[in-house]
Formats: C-alpha cells, structure tokens, sequence
C-alpha cells in the first residue's frame, strides 16, 4: 500500500511540473515576441506597453485557460464512460453527443444565416448544446427502459448516424461557403475565446468534475460490475442516470465552445491509468481532469504556433500525437498481461 | 475600452429617457395642440425654408389648399434642380414644367396652417445628386415666422431628428470630443444602384449604415465625437486596416486607398490582384490568418483600426465579437447582397468615404457607370447564355436568376439560363446546385456557354468540359464553338464589373474588334 | 426471526420457475441447494441477491422485509459471491478485498485504520496473505475464489449467498472454499446459502439440503436426502449410478450387467470374465480398471461392511457378499466357487487372510486348482 501510495504522489507531481511548464510554454508563445520578464510583469497587472497587455490578457489567456478547462472535461468524461460501459475505446462522443450538435450547428447555419439573419457567438453555443442535450436526453430515455448496457453503446452509434444523415441531408440545400463553415465547426477549435466565455465553462466543467468526485465512490464500486455494486448498496438505476448526464453535460460544454475534439477522452484515460498503475476513481478523476487538461493545452500550443498564423485544427495534433502513445501502450500492457 | 463606454452611457441612459419622452410628449409638433378642424378651402401661409447650405429658399407666402380636412402647401423653390422630396418617408416629384425652366415645385401634406416639419429635398444640382435635410416653417402670422425661425434655431428638440426605433438617446456630459447630439444631419450621399448600405452626412462627419450596423467616421484631422447612440460606432479613417475580402481589396487600390491596409486575409501567393501581391511581397502587407481563425495577436500588435469583413464572418460571429471585445470595430461588408452588378461596384464609394478618397471613387464608379449605361440602353440581343461550373460530385452550380452575375448578363443585352425554378429572393444564396440532366435540359439551346474557373482553374480546351460530361457535346454552344471561361482573376476584380459586362456584350454581338478581359475562349 | 427467509417466493425469467419457496437459513446454518442444470438454483439465488425482480412472496432478511429496506441496509445484512469472474481493472487482491467494507465507509470511500484492519482478518481468515499484493487478474482462479470469499466476509453480514463458488476450482482450493465457508458459518454465526454441483462435497457441508427439482424446492437433512434413490431421481440418472451414501457418482455401461443366479444364462448380458477375490478395499482401483477396460467381473468374498462393496456392487455383475460382523461362511463359500466355475479366470487381491476371511483363502486354492488362478497382470492387459 506505501508503495501505491508514494507512486501516486510522485504521477501528481510529475502531472502538475507538466502543467506548469505548458501553461508557461504557451503564455510565452505566439506570433508576437515577448521577454519572460515582460510577461511576468504584465501578469502582476503593468498595463504600461496596452498592446502586450492585450495580447497576454485577451488573447492567450482565456484561449490557455479554455483548453484547460475544456481537456480535462474531455477526459473526465471519457473516463466515465469507460468505466460505465467497462469498453477501453468508450470515448465522450460514444453516446452520439457531436453527432447531435453538429446536427443543430448545421440546421442554425443553414436556416439563419442563410435568410441573413445574424447570430451572436451565444447563439451558436446555444445551438451546438442543444444539440447534444438532445442526443443525451435520447439516450437516456432508452437506458431507463433497457438493462443491458451495450444497448446503449449500439444506441449512441444508431445516434452518430441519424444525426449525420440529416445533416449531410441539409447539407445538401446547403450553399457552399455554409459547407465550408460547419466542415470548419467541426474541426474543433480554441481561437478567438473570450473571458465570458471561459466563466461560464468553469461553471459548468468544474461543476460537472466536482459531482463526478463526489461519486467516486459508487463508480469504484460499480468497476467490480453490476451485481456486486447492487450488492454493495449501489443505486444502480440512479448512478447510470447520473453517469451518462455529466458526460454528456461535460463533453456537450467542450462541443459547444470549442467543437468536437477527437480522441482526447479516449486517450488520456488510459495514459493516466498507466502513470499511477490505478483505476481508483478517487485518484483517476482529478488525474484524468490535469492530464487531459495538460494535453489539450500542449496539442493547442502546437496547432497554434507550428505554422503561424495558420492554425493546424486542434483534432489533427490531437489525434496524431495521441494515436501512437495510446498504441503503444496497449501493446505493451498486452505482453505484460496474460 | 469603448464597449465600457457605451455601457457606462446605457445606464443614465435609460434613466433620462423617460425625462426625453416627457419632453417628447409636450412640445411635439406644436399645431398638435393648437389643431382645430380646419374648413376647406385656399389659404395663404408664410413659409420659411431652414438648414442646407443657406442658400436656397422657398417662395414665401405658399398656397395652402384645404380638402376634407387635410392642408396640402404648394412649395416652390429658388431653384429648379430639385428632382424629388421626402416628407415623412413618402416620395414627391417636382411638378414644375422642365422645358419651360420653372422653379422645383412640389405639393406635400401639412398639418394645419401653422406647422414646422423636416424634409429632404433631392438636389441634382450638382455632378452626383444629393439629398439635403431642410426644415419649413409655416405661420399665418409673418410675424411669427422670425420668432419660429430663431427659436428652431436655438433649441434643437430632440424629436425633430430622425428616431430609429432601437436608438437610445444620451445626454451625459460629453468627455472630450464633440457631442453627438449637437450635431445636426445635413445631407446624404445618393446612391444609383447599390441597396445595402446608406451614408448620411452631418457636417464632416458621415454616418454609414449597412444593414443593422452604424459607424459615424470621423475623418482626418477632425475631433472625435461623444455621445453617440449605442448601436454608433465611431470610426476614424482607418490606416491600418485588416481586409479579409478579396473584392474589397481591388476596391481599394482603384482608389488607391492601398496603403491604408496593413493586414490580409489572404495569402501573398493566393492574390491575382498584382498590387497587392507586390504590397505583401514588400512587407508592407502582412499576412493575418484566415477570416475565421485570425491571428489577433498581429492584429493588435499591429494597431489595426478596422477589421473590414466579408459576410462569410456571420458563420462565425465568435471572431466578430472578439475582435470588437479587443477595440477593433469590425465592419461586415454586405456586397454580395446586392443583386444589381453596378450596386456592387457601387461600394467603391463607401470605401472612397471610409478612406477619404472620396473624389476617386465618385469619379472612377461614374466612369465605369458611363461604360456600361450606353451598353445598358441599347436593345436587348436574343442571345441566351449560361454561367456555370461542374462540382466535383458532378452536380453543375449556377447562379440563381436573381444573381448579380445574371443581372450582369442581362444589363448586356441577353438572357440567363436557366430561367427561374423557384424564385425564393429571401435567401441570401447566390448559387445553386442541379442535376446535370436538368441543367442539359434548360442550357443546351443557350448560345453562350461560360465556365467558372474561380474553382478549379481555367479550362484549357473544351475537351477537359466533355471530360466532364459526355452530355455536352450536345449542347448547342459547344457545338457552335461559343464556349468561354473567366479567367482566374474575374472574381477577385471587382472594379472590373463593367469591362466584364462589356466582355459580355462583346460576345453576344460577335464583336471580334473588342479585347476580352475576363473571358477567354475555349476552343 | 434473524438469518434468511423467505415466504412463498416465487422466481422466474417471466415465467415463474420455480414457485413458492419457503426455506429459513438461521445464523451458523448452511443451506445447499441442488438440481440439474436449469432447475433454478441460481434463478433463486439471483433474485435473493435482486439481479432478478421476484414473481410473488417475499424475502426477509433478519426478520425484515427486503421491500421495506434501503440498498444501504441491505448492503450491510447480505453478502454474496458468484460464479462469473469478475474483471477490474488494475486493483490488487487487498483492493477487492476492501471494498467490501462499502456499506460502511463514508461519503469518498475512504478506509479507517479499523477498516484495513478488518480487511486484513478477512485475507487471514481464507489465508491469502501471500497473494494480497499481487494484480487480482493475475492470480489464480481458485485465489480469487478466496478473495471474493474474503471480500464478503469484510462485509460483515448476517447472510452469505454463494452461487456455485467451486465451479472452475480444483480439489484443494474446493476444499479450501468449502471449509472456508463452514467456519465462517459456525465461527461468526453467518447464515450461508450456496448451490453446488459437487455432491459429494454438498453432503458434507451442509446443515440442510434444498432439492429444487419439478419447479418446486424440498428442504431436509443431508442425511434424508442422500439416501435410497432420491438424488438419482432428482438428477435423472440410474440408480446404481450413484451412491447416495459415500456421495460418489458411479459410471454404467449402457447395459444392465446384474446377474443373481450364477446358473442362468444372462440373457443380453455378458457372463464374467474374471472372478476377483479381493477386501479391505484392494479392489476398488482393480474393479475400476476392469470396467474401463470393459472386462465384465464378479466379486467376492466381501462383508457387507467391506469399504469396496459399495462400488463392487455398482461395477460388478455380481458380489458374494456376507452380511456385516458375521464370518464369511459356507454357503458364500459354495456361491463363490460357483462363480468361478463360470469364469474364465480369477484374480486374488489379498496377501493376508484374517480369521474372518478364511474362506476367501480356500477360494483362492480352489482357484488355483481348477487353473484359473492368474496374475493380476495377465488379466488387466488382456482385456
């Protein structure tokens, strides 16, 4: 047990030395150059050189704290659904939640704007979450009413691809420049994020971290399956009810604000699992929350500055970086197994 | 920033409005309270003509008739160039005899015979035609007409300026800059074709409006202005601007308004316009990020001070507000709405106003006016034509009917095929996608076929067009060897609309002499 | 009323299966079910432990109805352990253990120093102190058997339920399980209610025996149960193909080899081949080989009280046999020889005669002198 106890110590360290060094990585980096000591000091709040101040307060910061926020809702939520679904490939869109929201995306672009009427930026956030508030509302009206929980899988994909029919459907009526945007849309996205923006995702994501905390318990117990987690005292009925609304909630905020980004719940779960050697949810729910966070910021960092001022769609690095690491370390915990 | 401003100005705002609508309610066109039923018949009123310029006047007394209680006033200017006035938003034109040099006369509706009210009178008087805000003051008593005069003169009513429905009145304390609410309207720019967008002049200060937005500009050199109603942005003639559309920047250096712009949507190797490919060669233009994902860090470290969008920014109104959050006004340019080709080119002159190049951009937009209008009033040819591109799951795109390219075609003198499917003009699409059986069906018999390189490129021979379809071998055009395609820079040359219609025109009659600019053929 | 009850349960996948089940399992009692495969033993074990909705009755756990209590009340009066393997990720053997103490932790889940505690008397209890480190997929079936055994008993409840906890074990850890569980009943006074298959094993653990056969359940002591032909009945096997005393199941050939009369010609039966004199339980490996190789057999002289004439009587056509504490005499004696006479041949197991089996010395001369006597040897590889 002292063992454990030391390793998990020592992967939170590790987990937040590397969410230092990338937050000060990507405080630093950009298409304008600034000096360590000029950051520092406009952090302390020097409002001499407006530009720089601007730059740092109203450019990297809220678009820093946005992939924070929105990585590790990411991974809580894919965390989750492994656990619920016990599928190492359960992912925070398994449950069709993209598929639902760039259905809705589609519909407002195609039907608003195409009349000319405009929507603000809260508009199309309204839009993207309702969208995903739909596909989740769907399928928890089936999880009431069927016991087996692969169901729900098959249900989620039957989702993914309604969804996908309608919009390509719509897409069809659709002018070009409006293609062009939603393919943009759903590439995924940090630019341009602003400070309302951001409170209003730490409320929800932190919230939605927090209740996820608070039900370690019941998840851990739920790990050893169904029946001994009913024999345990588990509400099994309220838990799944409970599991599938904060990830959906959770990753419908990352879609929302940012769009659909790829792969980051799937992978993070299993890289944290591997660094402390734990599937405790106690310890794996704040692990997987920094390490997706921490990810998410290093993928933006580079999907920012690789080919500025081009931006590289955050999906792409995630997706390419992420692949061979989780590949990798399936292979290697198949040899070790068995 | 300015949005703390404006902010700070809605509270009291709101406060004083209702002190504002007292006020309203009170004064009011004074004849409200002192109105009785007036009998019918012919009066005889003082009349005063206040605002413009000074110079012009209206014959005093006017005639008023009264017919079932309504007063009509007969006005008769000092001169005879004014074509038409505007009294409450109603049209009405100059009744004068032309060939007999009378002065403009024009017949309005009055309430009662002593009334003040706004109008705008149309002066053609000079090279472009101008609207001009009078105010008229009718008195039975002479007298009184100096007393009215010197009072409208003194106290400007709020409620005698134009109130939009939407606008919130202020009247804090101006800091620094001239208070917006001191300033009176005193003409517009006239526009001959475009419909998107309106300039209105107060003094040296020109307040555009394109669809719900509004900018006041302040020109160079000129103070800034206080004050001013929530949905007003102040503008100042920008220097460094951000242009993200590729028609704009081919407005811009017709009027040589270049070197105002420092940033671009658009890669060095992606313009075909050469002066700005040479500007971001040069370095002097600079390369911004995409419209949808722009690089705002060079955009602020770069001082720009107007962020000119196309409407393709409305897909993504998260990058409008953040560039407005950063004080960046951001102007969405709304061209591609206007159906007629000549209101498209028309914006030149908003772009002259905007960068002070005014002058230039009247004269060049007259002098393209005056190629096309000799080409627009000629008969209308038989000939049919069709304007197109295949996609690449091999639907054929067109243009709607309503389209400002099918208007361009038509303003040459021949007809757009296809004719109408389903004309729904609400829809701000420009193009649509058929099938191409349809399309053979509707543009085989076209005489004209024209490609849409803008996609993939020009077509090197009518070849690589059957390559596309077996089907057009059938066709007419081809048969007949009228097969054309524009060339890779039509797009982004906008100033070229009128060489385009004359391209047009040129091919329909078979006129071989004229040199095609934007059209080549494939043979 | 503490322990298990229920009243007039009836348990079912939609149809009812088994209907009207009323058993009472007191504190320190085992109670064992049995049946054939799809009788409804684990249909009744799943909806004591609510995997399955019951169809009618009720269930009480010490003395209170099960509808009435709360998950969390529940939790702390029944534990359970189950066939299906379960597969957690990453968690030792002591993890699994420990959670067991859920019902009695607090809001995160937390363990107490007297938590850890308990969970590691629980390891000691089934003795899995060496395998308490290690990754539970990794150890062995038969450990993990004793971990989950483990984790119940960390559960601290009056009720055990087992659902056939010895399938996938071998002998030792069956044993291991099983004594496990008796000492678990009568050391800390657990009502235990399990299904086995092994019936052997079930005859000696168990306080009572629940038959569940016909969709109906008969409850009574192992003694009552196992005895006459009732197992073979509920199993719907042959009589001899069980011995509901030793608890051992016996392998038959298809046909009815049972001869009474050494005289008759067996009519569709094989007459012996080989007449072994044997006792004292040498035989019974012997008599196994025979019927393995198909070689049918007689037997004698035994005493019915002999270990091996239980099984002798199963595998052999027939066995002279002498009731028990009376002295092989001479009418089994003539009964023998006759048997011989219609062998064709005869094996002598014994080195040593007793005062008691004297007689089976005189048969193995007779044996010797007619010329049928061979060598084990000989005979085994024939056949």
């Amino acid at each position: 047990m002292k063992a454990g106890r030391k390793r998990y110590i020592l992967s939170f360290l590790l987990i937040f030395i590397l969410l230092g060094l990338v937050i000060w990585w990507n405080i630093c980096s950009g298409s304008i150059s600034l000096t360590g000591e000029q950051i520092r000091q406009i952090l302390l709040g020097d409002q001499g050189n407006g530009t720089a101040y601007n730059i740092i307060w109203e450019i990297r910061l809220p678009r820093i704290l946005a992939a924070l926020l929105l990585g590790g809702a990411l991974s809580v939520s894919g965390f989750l659904l492994q656990t619920f679904f016990g599928n190492p490939i359960a992912g925070p869109y398994v449950l069709g939640i993209s598929s639902g929201a760039k259905l809705v995306v589609a519909i407002t672009m195609i039907a608003f704007l195409g009349k000319g009427i405009t929507l603000s930026s809260w508009g199309m956030v309204a839009a993207a979450f309702l969208g995903s508030l739909l596909a989740m509302g769907f399928v928890l009206l089936v999880s009431v009413r069927v016991h087996d929980m692969s169901m729900l899988v098959v249900c989620g994909i039957m989702i993914g691809y309604i969804c996908s029919a309608i919009t390509d459907f719509c897409v069809t009526f659709a002018d070009d420049s409006n293609i062009v945007n939603l393919h943009n849309w759903s590439l995924g996205s940090f630019s341009g994020m602003t400070w309302q923006s951001v409170r209003l995702m730490a409320v929800l994501v932190l919230l939605g971290v927090c209740v996820s905390f608070l039900l370690a318990k019941p998840i851990s117990a739920y790990q050893m399956g169904e029946a001994y987690a009913r024999n345990m005292g588990v509400r099994i009925g309220l838990l799944r009810v409970l599991l599938i609304l904060l990830s959906s909630i959770l990753s419908a905020c990352v879609t929302a604000f940012a769009g659909p980004i790829s792969f980051v719940g799937i992978a993070v779960p299993h890289l944290v699992k591997t660094l402390t050697k734990t599937a405790k949810p106690l310890l794996l729910i704040p692990g997987c929350f920094l390490g997706g966070a921490v990810i998410t910021l290093f993928c933006d960092g580079i999907a920012r500055t690789v080919f500025a001022p081009t931006e590289i769609s955050i999906s792409s690095v995630t997706a390419v970086l992420l692949v061979p690491v989780v590949l990798v370390m399936m292979l290697k915990k198949r040899r070790g197994s068995l | 920033m300015e949005q703390k401003n404006r902010k700070n100005r809605n509270k009291t705002g709101i406060g004083l409005l209702c002190i504002m609508l007292l006020l309203v309610i009170l004064t009011g066109c004074g004849a409200s309270d002192t109105k009785e039923a007036l009998k019918d018949g012919s009066y005889t009123v003082y009349v005063k003509l206040l605002g413009g310029t000074g110079k012009a006047s209206v014959a005093s007394p006017a005639s008023v008739s009264v017919e079932d209680g309504q007063a009509y006033a007969q006005i008769v200017f000092s001169s005879k160039h004014y074509d038409y006035m505007l009294v409450d938003g109603v049209k009405y034109m100059d009744e004068s005899v032309e060939d007999e040099e009378e002065n403009s006369t024009f017949t309005i509706p009055i309430d009662g015979l002593d009334c003040e009210l706004d109008i705008v009178a149309d002066t053609t008087a000079m090279s472009v035609p101008h609207e001009i805000e009078y105010h008229l003051i009718f008195r039975q008593e002479e007298e009184e007409l100096a007393g009215a005069e010197k009072e409208y003169e003194a106290g400007q009513e709020p409620d005698d300026r134009e109130a939009s429905a939407d606008r919130k009145e202020t009247v804090k304390e101006a800091d620094g800059g001239i208070d917006f609410t001191t300033l009176k309207k005193t003409g517009g720019v006239s526009l001959l074709y475009a419909t998107q967008f309106q300039i209105e002049e107060y003094g040296v200060y020109k307040m555009i409006t394109i669809g719900d937005e509004r900018f006041l500009l302040v020109p160079d050199g000129e103070e800034a202005v206080a004050n001013l109603p929530a949905d007003v942005t102040m503008l100042r003639q920008p220097k460094k601007a951000y242009v993200v559309s590729t028609s704009v920047m081919d407005l811009l250096q017709a009027v040589d308004a270049l070197d105002d712009v420092r940033l671009s949507g658009t890669k060095q190797e992606d313009w075909y316009i050469q002066a700005a490919k040479d500007a971001m060669a040069d370095g002097d233009m600079l390369y911004a990020g995409k419209y949808n994902q722009p690089d705002y860090e060079k955009i602020i470290s770069e001082n720009c001070d107007l962020a000119i969008e196309n409407t393709m920014i409305l897909h993504n109104p998260e990058v409008k507000e953040k560039l407005e959050a950063l004080g960046i006004p951001v102007l969405v340019e709304r061209s591609s709405y206007e159906t007629h080709p000549l209101g498209r080119l028309e914006w030149i002159r908003l772009y002259g106003v905007l960068f002070g190049k005014e002058e230039q951009a009247d004269a060049f937009y007259q002098e393209q006016v005056a190629k096309v209008e000799p080409i627009m009033k000629k008969d209308a040819t038989d000939q049919t034509m069709a304007f197109f591109y295949v996609t690449s799951n091999g639907s054929v795109n067109v243009r709607k009917p309503g389209d400002y390219i099918a208007k361009m075609i038509q303003l040459a003198g021949g007809s757009y095929l296809p004719q109408a499917v389903k004309e729904d003009d609400e829809n701000a699409l420009s193009t649509m996608n058929m099938q191409m059986e349809d399309f053979y069906a509707q543009a085989k018999d076209a005489d004209i076929l024209i490609y849409n390189s803008t996609i993939e490129g020009e077509l090197d021979s009518v070849d690589t067009l059957l390559a596309k379809s077996p089907l057009f071998a059938d066709f007419k055009a081809v048969k007949e060897g009228k097969v054309y395609c524009t060339t890779a820079d039509f797009f982004q040359e906008t100033t070229g609309i009128a060489s385009f219609i004359e391209d047009l025109h040129a091919v329909m009659t078979g006129d071989t002499s004229h040199e095609l600019k934007y059209l080549k053929e494939v043979k | 009323m503490s322990g298990l009850q229920t009243d007039n349960l009836t348990v079912g996948y939609g149809n009812p299966l088994v209907k009207e089940i009323s058993l009472c399992v007191r504190p320190g009692r085992v109670l064992t079910l049995i049946g054939p495969n799809g009788c409804g033993k684990s249909t009744i074990l799943k909806s004591v432990t609510r995997q399955l909705k019951i169809m009618g009755g009720s269930i009480f756990l010490g003395g209170q109805a099960m509808e009435t209590m709360k998950e969390a009340e529940i939790a702390k009066k029944l534990a359970m352990v189950m066939t299906e393997h379960i597969r957690p990720e990453l968690m030792t053997c002591r993890d699994i253990v420990a959670t067991g103490r859920y019902p009695y932790t607090g809001r995160l889940g937390i363990l107490t120093e007297a938590d850890w505690q308990k969970v590691e008397e629980a390891i000691a209890f089934v003795h899995a102190e060496d395998v308490a480190v290690q990754d539970f997929n990794k150890v062995s079936d038969g450990q993990r058997q004793r971990i989950m055994l483990a984790r119940a008993i960390c559960q601290e409840t009056e009720i055990l339920v087992l659902d056939e906890p010895t399938s996938y074990l071998d002998i030792r850890y069956k044993l291991d399980i099983l004594s496990g569980i008796r000492r678990l009943a009568r050391e800390k006074n657990v009502a235990v209610i399990m299904s086995l298959h092994e019936l052997d094993l079930a005859q000696q653990v168990s306080d009572l025996i629940a038959c569940v056969e016909d969709g109906g359940i008969v409850i009574d002591t192992p003694e009552k149960i196992f005895s006459g032909n009732r197992v073979q009945k509920l199993y719907g096997v042959a009589d001899a193909a069980f011995d509901p005393l030793l608890g051992v199941p016996c392998m038959l050939d298809a046909e009815d080899r049972k001869l009474t009369d050494p005289g008759k010609d067996p009519k569709g039966g094989r007459a012996p081949e080989v007449f072994v004199i044997s006792g004292g339980g040498a035989g019974i490996s012997v008599y196994r080989r025979l019927q393995r190789e198909g070689i049918s057999f007689a037997a004698g002289i035994l005493s019915e009280n002999d270990v091996e004439y239980r099984i002798a009587k199963a595998l052999a056509v027939n066995v002279v046999a002498q009731k028990a504490f009376y002295p092989i005499g001479e009418q089994q004696l003539t009964e023998a020889k006759k048997w011989i006479d219609m062998c064709a041949g005869c094996i002598c197991l014994l080195d040593t005669f007793g005062p008691l089996n004297e007689a089976c010395r005189e048969l193995q001369s007779y044996a010797e002198q007619c010329g049928k006597l061979r060598q084990v040897e000989e005979v085994l590889i024939e056949g």
